[in-house]
């Protein structure tokens, strides 16, 4: 796969890299977090990290058995990326799972950080906020940095930063589905009403435009998986979705014109060729 | 030589029954063999058990134990 040179990057988007994300004890450059799973090989995903300059990565634990010794090449693979490695606890249904997970994570990982995942509907893979809640205010008490997954609900997300989460990370659409935003007004009021909490769109997101448009929406960063990691070539995804959260992060900051419901010319009126003033009736 | 038979004991490993003789979580990975120098972690009827406290914990009848290491994670 082909390296990509930092250099070769757009002035708007090296222009990024001066507004850092400060999180959970960390100065990010990248917005961009990026899950581990679903890549075609793991050369790949790391050419897709080079490429997208990514700082935070998402992986998980599952069992192990005694034969199996293949994982831990993998492990060592991740470990040389040298990047932020941010666990997780997907598949628990209950708090008490999670907490338990998240220990055993932080003492395989060497991190506080944890993305706190309790799913409560197995169809949706839509998180159960009791649970969510429950389990980060025992995370919280216990010295970890959570990043709760949730939905785009206000009130959930009021609780879980009042629990006192690093971050609040909210579904676009159900894992995996790439369908993008569903609910754009709710992203907003999410926004709108925590505007000092870092805020993560986590899930759902399916092409580069849609982290544009929560990014624009001042979200602070975006995490994507499935989107870059089974694109056609993960490697040029990625980069697409970097080059997109800068877009969308910097849109942001010039501040976006209002929509208006009526057209507006943009051209003067004044002086128009041909014009002249109709007969009164 | 000790020629006293240990108790065997009926446990879970990973949702699997084990039959074993084995006292502590550490004597059980070896006997299952783990290599323990590896990237793990371990739960004992899911509370976590540090790595340091593995040679410690005493193992019951019907001990569900969950074994652990990194995996790939959306």
């Amino acid at each position: 796969m082909q390296q990509h040179d930092p250099t070769e990057l757009p002035q708007a988007a090296a222009a990024a890299q001066s507004d850092a994300l400060h999180v959970a004890g960390a100065r990010l450059s990248s917005r961009l977090f990026l899950g581990t799973a679903r890549y075609p090989a793991p050369s790949i995903l790391a050419d897709a990290v080079q490429a997208a300059r990514v700082e935070v990565l998402t992986v998980s634990l599952r069992r192990l058995a005694p034969e199996t010794q293949s994982g831990q090449a993998w492990w060592q693979r991740i470990q040389a990326l040298g990047r932020h490695l941010l666990p997780n606890t997907a598949g628990c249904h209950s708090a008490s799972e999670a907490v338990t997970l998240a220990q055993m994570a932080r003492e395989i990982f060497g991190t506080h950080w944890i993305k706190l995942e309790v799913i409560g509907d197995d169809y949706t893979l839509q998180p159960d906020p009791w649970g969510t809640l429950q389990a980060a205010q025992t995370l919280v008490h216990d010295g970890f940095a959570v990043f709760a997954y949730t939905t785009d609900d206000l009130v959930t997300a009021l609780k879980l930063r009042d629990a006192g989460v690093a971050a609040i990370m909210p579904w676009a659409a159900p894992i995996g589905t790439g369908a993008g935003p569903r609910n754009l007004p709710a992203l907003r009021t999410l926004r709108e009403r925590l505007p000092d909490s870092v805020l993560v769109v986590d899930a759902g997101l399916g092409a580069p435009h849609h982290a544009t448009q929560v990014m624009e929406l001042g979200f602070d960063a975006v995490l994507v998986n499935t989107a870059v990691a089974e694109a056609g070539d993960p490697v040029a995804m990625a980069r697409a979705f970097a080059l997109a959260v800068d877009a969308g992060r910097i849109a942001h900051r010039a501040l976006p014109m209002r929509q208006r419901e009526v057209a507006q010319a943009s051209t003067p009126m004044v002086g128009v060729p041909f014009w002249h003033q109709t007969a009164a009736a | 030589m000790n020629t006293v038979s240990m108790p065997m004991r009926l446990l879970r490993l990973n949702g699997q029954p084990v039959q074993t003789a084995c006292a502590t979580l550490a004597e059980l990975l070896r006997a299952q063999g783990y290599d323990v120098s590896h990237a793990m972690a371990c739960a004992v009827n899911r509370q976590f058990v540090p790595r340091a406290d593995w040679a410690q914990r005493a193992l019951q009848p019907g001990d569900e134990i969950e074994v652990v290491s990194p995996v790939v994670g959306g």
